[in-house]
């Protein structure tokens, strides 16, 4: 039961993903089967690229798994390639020109894709059944198919034209060892060889007889300068029975250019899928589903005790039925809510203001601060109602606005309790300040679970569209207290649901070390905006409550700070859109939102609430600054923003 | 168990320049980094090799244009080999040159079959990011150096066309350089994997550091072993020992992403075995920024003799 949520990546589960993968509901909108022109994925991590890949390729959908392979998958045969990162980014200098190299990268690549080719008509020729079914590989001749490109005589049949690849491939090995003394080997032009290759294939096995081979390059984010140019110039000219699509991280693209004068364009030589904004819209429903999918998969709790149905999860033609029929989706929702409950705002506020318990205190002592700084007679007593909990609440930072006094406060209070409408509700009051207040009394109480944080709504939102992290809510929450084989009456305790947001934030933060060659900076950039927007959720009077996104003025910073945080945006750390509600006379630019997953570590909200605008120079102490500045920039804000001084200790992160 | 590499180790417990004792013979041809005043211990390492020898070049390795520099010119490995052509007995600055360099100059003094290889290592007595890692606002904005995880020419090898084996990774301070390896080489999830601590450290209790930044990335499933931090030998008969247990002969991948005495026993095993891929390397080149460590703790001469030759 422990690991039902465990394996939180696709690469955890191999190259045929056919029993494993659950359709996401955007399927129908990608149309990657029919596509007869080159696509480029693009999402964030975690959003589901390898899986959606590795679902498309042969190796899934000529799956052993797959009792009946219908006559479209032969229509459209993927083969996925994901390069090796440090082996092809080592295509590079050794005296060799950048012109050798790429003729080096076409031959490795026109190997390892030949290799897949192969092992696609293998795949789906894999036992007695299918065999009698297809077969005929013995018309395959390959001599006569491309003897014509190589120096070494072509062997004939499909096995022993497997074995003579693979040996081009050890032969390009061995010289990379040793190419002070030896010449290279004869490099092969990938489209030539490839589209002989293919050609050979439809006219001598009738069941291809009309295959297009649609190639999907994982991570093409990685590829060195001319390799990309080199694929640009594959998905310029990619026509039928050979097409390439190319999967990447958010700004994947740094060139446009071929390795000829023209330069590719979106809609004229590809199109451009954006994978986070097309299952943004479904992905509760998706995560709910995967949720008890895993359930089951992984721990063999009986299908009957979940909402859902293993086969209509993996199924293309089930789409309709999970899109549209909303007593499905009730159901799943009810059920996946019921394990992992969360709390309204308005319980959540009822809690705080429990008798006898810290988060009492902390309101009690924010209270009557504000009456202090407002030289109110009024006591903290006089705002308490627990019949209107989030009203008391909300009453904590409304004493430390500067526009409103504590008479007034109390007069609208009044109002409220007597069920007379009041700018409480009619002003927006518990609205615009409950979850920022909610935050401000929980802020130092890091040892409490924050139960803003749990719930299956809750984890939502902290995912965005990353289901890694979903996962991983799913695991640390659920962990070791799941019951044996039934799911009645199961349900996770909030505090433990909103331990595991803590523990999954943390564990996040600290994986952005590793993400690329600047991860260093990358966390520190985590961390000092973390920073920021916790002396800003600080701030007793929330005027600028749920601060997690900020702009830039001008947006006139450096290349160097750009580059910061163009490696941000891909590795979502930073999620970019359009600046909205932009003040002034200001040129049109963009908002960078920190990656929910990182709010229960600094006590921030999930939700983008009010923006932080930076100035320039600001901007880029934040992206290319150093410790010294960073501390700086920190009791500036501190100091603007008078934080209380009791607060401030709460600003060691790990304390 | 057969080794190809007889390893002796010689230490000068001391932050002043060893004596004449260990300074017993001139060396035919010393070999240092192209910048030597990183920090104290640079200095005092490359002056000291630089004083031994009749001779000294200087060997750079730019990973980002994947070209080695012999004196400030650019130069192939058959160049690099010349440099050590009817030379008995070379004289390393290993504390400064990178895992790379050192690499080079192994295996192309090896080529032109130099009888005596020394390693000079000098430890600092501590390190900048450890002074001042101690505040926590140093720990949260700490900026480790820029890496990046690239084959090199000669040591170049298609992890994904690789049939699985043993990935050993010989770890250090930086959690993030195991965690970017994970994260990029996917293809690694299927080898078993070997953490390798440095333990006893060059510290008592610096090995709890290297524990806490790396734990996160170590799976239950993953072995854990220990190598002095300080013993070439240790890391080197480590992975001889992995190669020996293993009749199958399945590659060893080693990630010398840990201390200069380990990378310096991984090097050696590279040489002995990368021929046909038996053992492949996977590195992450990390810049090296200038005042990184602070003072001399003590000095290593790790002798290496080639049982082949």
């Amino acid at each position: 039961m422990l690991n039902a949520f465990i394996r939180n990546r696709t690469e955890e589960f191999g190259l045929d993903v056919w029993s494993s993968y659950v359709i996401p509901l955007y399927f129908p909108q990608l149309g990657l089967n029919e596509a007869r022109k080159s696509c480029v994925l693009e999402g964030g991590r975690g959003c589901g690229k390898t899986a959606l890949l590795r679902y498309l390729s042969f190796q899934s959908q000529f799956s052993p798994n797959r009792e009946k392979i219908p006559s479209e998958a032969l229509r459209t045969i993927g083969l996925y390639l994901k390069a090796d990162t440090q082996y092809f980014s080592g295509f590079i200098g050794n005296g060799l020109e950048e012109r050798k190299w790429q003729d080096i990268f076409e031959h490795a690549l026109c190997l390892a894709l030949s290799e897949q080719i192969i092992c696609s008509i293998r795949t789906l020729n894999c036992n007695s059944a299918r065999l009698n079914e297809y077969g005929q590989i013995n018309k395959l001749n390959f001599t006569d198919a491309v003897q014509g490109y190589a120096n070494s005589v072509v062997p004939a049949d499909l096995e022993s034209f497997d074995k003579w690849i693979r040996h081009q491939r050890q032969t390009l090995s061995r010289w990379f060892k040793n190419y002070d003394f030896d010449q290279p080997p004869t490099l092969l032009p990938l489209r030539e060889f490839l589209g002989a290759l293919i050609e050979e294939i439809r006219s001598k096995l009738g069941y291809m007889s009309n295959t297009v081979f649609t190639v999907y390059i994982d991570e093409y984010e990685n590829l060195l300068d001319y390799q990309q140019k080199f694929l640009n110039t594959l998905i310029k000219g990619g026509e039928p029975p050979l097409i390439f699509h190319v999967a990447m991280k958010p700004n994947g693209m740094r060139t446009r250019c071929t390795i000829g004068t023209e330069s590719i364009q979106e809609t004229a030589d590809f199109r451009l899928l954006n994978l986070d904004d097309l299952l943004q819209p479904t992905f509760h429903l998706f995560a709910a589903e995967l949720f008890f999918f895993r359930l089951i998969g992984e721990t063999g709790l009986p299908e009957a005790q979940t909402p859902i149905a293993l086969e209509q999860l993996r199924s293309v033609s089930s789409l309709d039925v999970r899109s549209n029929d909303k007593a499905y989706q009730q159901r799943v929702f009810n059920e996946v809510e019921r394990i992992l409950p969360g709390l309204r705002n308005g319980e959540i506020a009822e809690l705080v203001l429990k008798e006898n318990t810290p988060s009492l205190r902390r309101w009690q002592k924010i209270v009557e601060e504000g009456l202090k700084f407002q030289n109110s007679s009024l006591t903290a007593h006089n705002f308490l109602d627990r019949d209107f909990s989030e009203a008391s609440v909300v009453c904590a930072a409304l004493l430390h606005q500067r526009s409103k006094t504590a008479s007034d406060i109390l007069a609208e209070f009044e109002k409220l309790r007597k069920y007379l409408p009041s700018n409480f509700t009619k002003g927006e009051w518990i609205h615009h300040l409950l979850i920022g207040t909610l935050l401000l009394i929980y802020l130092p109480l890091r040892q409490r679970p924050c139960p803003i944080y749990a719930g299956f709504n809750a984890f939502i939102k902290l995912s965005g569209t990353n289901v890694r992290y979903f996962l991983e809510l799913c695991h640390l929450s659920i962990g070791t207290i799941f019951p044996q084989n039934s799911l009645l009456e199961f349900s996770v305790p909030i505090d433990t649901q909103a331990e595991a947001a803590f523990r999954a934030s943390r564990k996040f933060r600290e994986e952005v070390a590793s993400c690329g060659n600047n991860g260093g900076r990358l966390l520190a950039l985590v961390n000092l905006l973390g920073k920021l927007f916790r002396l800003s959720q600080g701030r007793y009077s929330q005027s600028e409550s749920e601060r997690t996104h900020f702009s830039i003025l001008d947006e006139e910073i450096s290349v160097q700070a750009r580059e910061v945080l163009s490696e941000a945006i891909k590795w979502s750390i930073l999620f970019e859109t359009p600046e909205t509600k932009v003040k002034a006379n200001r040129y049109e630019s963009s908002e960078y939102i920190l990656n929910p997953i990182y709010a229960p570590f600094f006590g921030l909200s999930y939700n983008k609430g009010r923006k932080l605008e930076l100035q320039s120079g600001e901007a880029e102490v934040i992206l290319t600054g150093r410790v010294d500045e960073f501390t700086q920039l920190l009791r500036q804000y501190e100091k603007s923003w008078s934080v209380d001084i009791a607060d401030q200790m709460t600003l060691d992160l790990e304390n | 168990m057969n080794q190809r590499f007889i390893i002796s180790t010689k230490t000068h417990d001391s932050d002043s320049t060893p004596s004449e004792a260990i300074k017993s013979k001139k060396w035919d041809v010393a070999v240092i980094a192209e910048t030597t005043d990183l920090d104290a211990r640079s200095i005092a390492a490359s002056n000291y090799v630089t004083d031994n020898a009749l001779r000294t070049i200087t060997i750079k390795f730019d990973v980002n244009t994947n070209e080695t520099s012999i004196n400030g010119k650019g130069a192939t490995f058959g160049a690099l080999r010349a440099q050590f052509v009817k030379q008995k007995s070379v004289l390393i600055e290993a504390t400064t040159l990178s895992v790379t360099e050192i690499l080079y100059v192994i295996a192309a003094a090896l080529k032109e079959k130099v009888s005596l290889l020394r390693l000079v290592y000098v430890e600092p007595l501590d390190y900048r990011r450890r002074i001042e890692g101690r505040l926590s606002e140093y720990r949260d904005f700490y900026l480790s150096d820029n890496r990046l995880y690239r084959s090199i020419p000669m040591f170049r090898t298609d992890l994904s066309e690789t049939s699985p084996g043993r990935a050993v990774f010989f770890l250090g301070y930086e959690g993030a350089r195991l965690g970017q390896a994970l994260e990029q080489e996917e293809v690694l999830q299927r080898w078993k994997k070997h953490m390798i601590l440095g333990v006893p450290a060059f510290e008592p209790g610096w090995e709890l550091d290297s524990i806490a930044n790396n734990i996160q990335y170590i799976k239950e499933q993953d072995s854990v072993q220990f190598a002095a931090a300080s013993s070439v030998a240790g890391a080197y008969n480590l992975l001889c020992e992995l190669r020996d247990q293993d009749k199958e002969g399945k590659p060893i991948l080693v990630a010398p992403i840990g201390t200069k005495p380990h990378a310096i026993g991984a090097i050696l095993f590279l040489i002995e075995f990368d021929a046909m891929e038996q053992a492949v390397l996977l590195f992450d080149h990390p810049a090296r920024s200038k005042g990184r460590t602070d003072k001399i703790r003590r000095w290593h001469f790790y002798d290496v003799i080639d049982g082949y030759s």
